[in-house]
């Protein structure tokens, strides 16, 4: 009886904790996150966790990135470029000061610059800097950076988190206190639940109305939900649980707004292995792909299907989703050709994002029928960026989105974690980080998609939604995703 | 055994117990050669599909068999919680009548440790078992042996000083039998009852934190059914397939009703004072 009566007492305990008083404090902000960041700074770690976090709320960079994808003026107020497209003179703004109240001067971009791009630099986006070759103050507020050969995206490069401007004096200690020059500072980080962060007072722009902001983690899709429903958390940017939208838009106390991401969700496959390493059995693999039902069953059937790296809404894009369709007798018979016909076992190694992890558990049926006997194993964040995408690379398939707008180049990278050793597309992506002419960039973009799909380097699943809930009442929060950040700085209580 | 059947005449609650107790284990074993579809099987086209004469009661959000995966599932949660019963009443016994034998420093201080554990809860010490060697079907079996070790040891230690102290413990002594000799030939035998009247409790109990560590994502892995984790994956469905919920929390707590029952049915039927 002893069970019984724990049962009635857990029971109890639940009935007297449920109906809370949904209070809402205008001027605070509870944002949930999926995943919490393994340390707070952007300009040395790859981790979209730290973005979504820090970006635009506490770290600035020269320019910004707006909702649309557009670059704007920040912390440099204006800038020339010489004729040539080699030079820019950046004009910073007066008056910044960093959340430890020192000033905001020129030598803070020089350092940023030259850390970013030094021997030293442990920046995840390291191409970003690549092309720069000096950067000089030539004033306190003015900064002339000078680039090997141009750059048609230098101005939007500038406004990444890779490129947020931090001070030499706090760089050493910005993973777990972050000094930034942004509207928001740092408060504390509760580890395994919350990052605060408060209005800064001295902020050199508008002050947002939004006094102090909460991050929470949540991965669980729906932990999520019952956090939102018990007020807990008042906006999820990208929810995990896309079957409760229909309920949710009925619900006058929710919102839901659905919009794009630069996110391609790809099925990786490790080509550091056997039989991962030939291309028959990577085309089997994307043959045993049901993208339509994937898509279904991890986000609603909300995503935008892909064949190929590459966002479906860019102009430039190719629907290359035909080229290798769900067929699972090809499926078979390409394994079978590749003398792997009695099937294989795998490791499918998912993060815990509710995406991946119901994509990880389709496709795992999927490949049973084609014989490939694949186990799953979730991972924490930090356990999976440091043992799938980085060195041992162990893995053989793992589900992921890929952030960051125009990131298909990283697979000519020898060190990514895809491991594709291919000479053309290197080359094909060199001359496309040379190119200037729009027309010549998109040929050779749509050259690169056609490669990634004919090689099925990847099984390319598709464009992660973005699917936000939040709270009727707040208002200012992006719609769509064009870089990884939650921007609360226009949030607000109407 | 024939006592057991005269017990359960007598005793129409564990009569009930042994037959629902024997459906279970018919469908349990049924479920391992054969279940009416592959119970992994995912198949979208055909989601949340209303119970029809090719599903029994219908498909969940994958469009997988919900009779087959409950099936399934139940079969993996009582074999985890038996396995894991069993291998915590083993070594939990073995400690029991070794402290009530030894009852120096060292067996006192072997209790005091029991005593800490059991202040415990079985569920919070089945997650840091699940924390520390991450999920899987092994990690849950140990999860219940952890739990269960110290329910038996102080069982085991109390009923074997009351057999220590009996007179023909005293006379096999005297007789010159040595102290393993008695432990094995008087002390287990006669506290075996005790022990598999524990066992069938704990049984429900296990089947609890199956379920409960498969609802967190910390047991049986996909695409293997568990009970805990259909549970888990149906909550934001529950608005639209309630069923999704209600079947396999139906089957959960009919299995924990039976080893719930089969415990009490067992300690009336074996216990000679409960008897007067």
């Amino acid at each position: 009886m002893q069970i019984a009566r724990r049962t009635m007492l857990l029971l109890g305990a639940a009935a007297l904790a449920a109906p809370r008083a949904l209070a809402q404090p205008r001027d605070s902000l509870v944002v949930g996150n999926p995943v919490e960041p393994p340390h707070l700074d952007p300009t040395t770690h790859v981790a979209g966790s730290i973005r979504e976090v820090v970006y635009a709320n506490l770290y600035q960079g020269l320019t910004l990135i707006d909702e649309q994808g557009q670059p704007y003026p920040c912390l440099a107020e204006r800038w020339d470029v010489s004729p040539d497209n080699l030079a820019y003179t950046f004009h910073l703004r007066r008056g910044v000061t960093f959340h430890d109240g020192r000033p905001f001067t020129s030598a803070d971009v020089v350092f940023t610059l030259d850390r970013a791009r030094g021997p030293q630099s442990t920046n995840a986006n390291k191409r970003l800097f690549e092309t720069i070759a000096s950067v000089e103050a030539t004033g306190p507020h003015t900064v002339r950076v000078t680039l090997s050969r141009p750059v048609g995206s230098f101005l939007y490069d500038m406004g990444s988190a890779d490129a947020a401007i931090v001070s030499e004096a706090t760089a050493a200690t910005n993973t777990t206190n972050p000094i930034g020059t942004g509207p928001f500072r740092f408060v504390r980080w509760v580890r395994g639940d919350r990052v605060e962060l408060d209005r800064y007072p001295q902020y050199w722009g508008e002050a947002p109305r939004i006094a102090r902001v909460t991050f929470r983690f949540i991965s669980d899709a729906q932990a999520q939900a019952a956090a939102l429903r018990s007020g807990d958390v008042h906006v999820f940017p990208t929810f995990g649980a896309p079957e409760l939208f229909e309920e949710l838009r009925r619900d006058p106390n929710f919102e839901v707004l659905l919009g794009l991401t630069e996110g391609e969700v790809i099925l990786a496959m490790n080509h550091r292995r056997r039989p991962l390493n030939d291309v028959r059995v990577r085309r089997a693999v994307t043959h045993a792909l049901d993208r339509q039902a994937i898509n279904e069953g991890a986000v609603g059937g909300y995503g935008r299907l892909i064949g190929t790296h590459y966002p479906p809404h860019y102009p430039d894009a190719l629907d290359l989703t035909g080229m290798y369709p769900h067929d699972v007798n090809r499926a078979r018979a390409l394994l079978r050709e590749a003398g792997v016909g009695s099937g294989f076992q795998a490791r499918l190694i998912l993060p815990p994002f509710p995406y991946a992890r119901r994509a990880g558990e389709i496709v795992q049926a999927m490949l049973a029928e084609v014989g490939i006997r694949a186990t799953i194993q979730v991972y924490q964040g930090p356990q999976w960026l440091s043992e799938v995408f980085r060195p041992p690379y162990d893995y053989d398939f793992t589900i992921i989105a890929h952030t960051e707008p125009f990131d298909f180049p990283n697979y000519a990278r020898p060190d990514w974690y895809i491991g594709w050793e291919n000479q053309a597309y290197r080359d094909l992506i060199e001359r496309w980080f040379r190119a200037v002419d729009p027309a010549e960039r998109s040929a050779l973009a749509q050259q690169a998609q056609r490669m990634l799909a004919e090689e099925c380097v990847a099984g390319f699943l598709f464009q992660l939604p973005k699917t936000g809930v939040q709270r009727r009442g707040l208002t200012g929060m992006w719609r769509n995703s064009p870089v990884q950040a939650n921007d609360v700085t226009r949030a607000a209580w109407s | 055994m024939s006592g057991v059947l005269r017990a359960a005449r007598a005793n129409p609650a564990l009569a009930a117990a042994l037959l629902l107790g024997l459906l279970l284990l018919a469908v349990c074993l049924l479920a391992t050669v054969w279940t009416p579809h592959a119970p992994g099987r995912i198949n979208m086209r055909l989601r949340f599909a209303p119970p029809s004469d090719v599903h029994w009661l219908g498909t969940d959000h994958f469009g997988r068999d919900l009779a087959s995966m409950m099936m399934r599932g139940a079969r993996n949660t009582v074999a985890i919680a038996l396995s894991g019963v069993l291998a915590g009443a083993v070594p939990g016994v073995a400690v029991g009548i070794w402290a009530a034998a030894r009852q120096g420093l060292a067996g006192r201080a072997v209790m005091r440790v029991v005593d800490f554990l059991i202040a415990f809860p079985a569920v919070l010490a089945a997650v840091v078992v699940a924390a520390v060697m991450g999920p899987g079907l092994g990690t849950a079996v140990v999860a219940i042996a952890v739990a269960s070790v110290p329910v038996f040891a102080r069982l085991a230690r109390v009923a074997a000083l009351e057999v220590l102290a009996r007179d023909f413990v005293a006379a096999s002594r005297a007789a010159g039998r040595g102290e393993g000799w008695i432990l094995v030939s008087h002390v287990l035998p006669n506290i075996a009852g005790l022990v598999l009247v524990q066992a069938a409790s704990q049984l429900a109990v296990a089947a609890l934190i199956e379920a409960g560590l498969s609802f967190l994502g910390l047991g049986m892995q996909p695409p293997e059914p568990s009970l805990g984790r259909m549970l888990a994956d149906s909550q934001t469905h529950l608005s639209r397939a309630p069923q999704l919920a209600l079947y396999p929390g139906a089957l959960l707590a009919l299995i924990v009703l039976c080893f719930s029952m089969l415990g009490d049915g067992l300690r009336d039927a074996l216990d000679p004072r409960g008897r007067a």
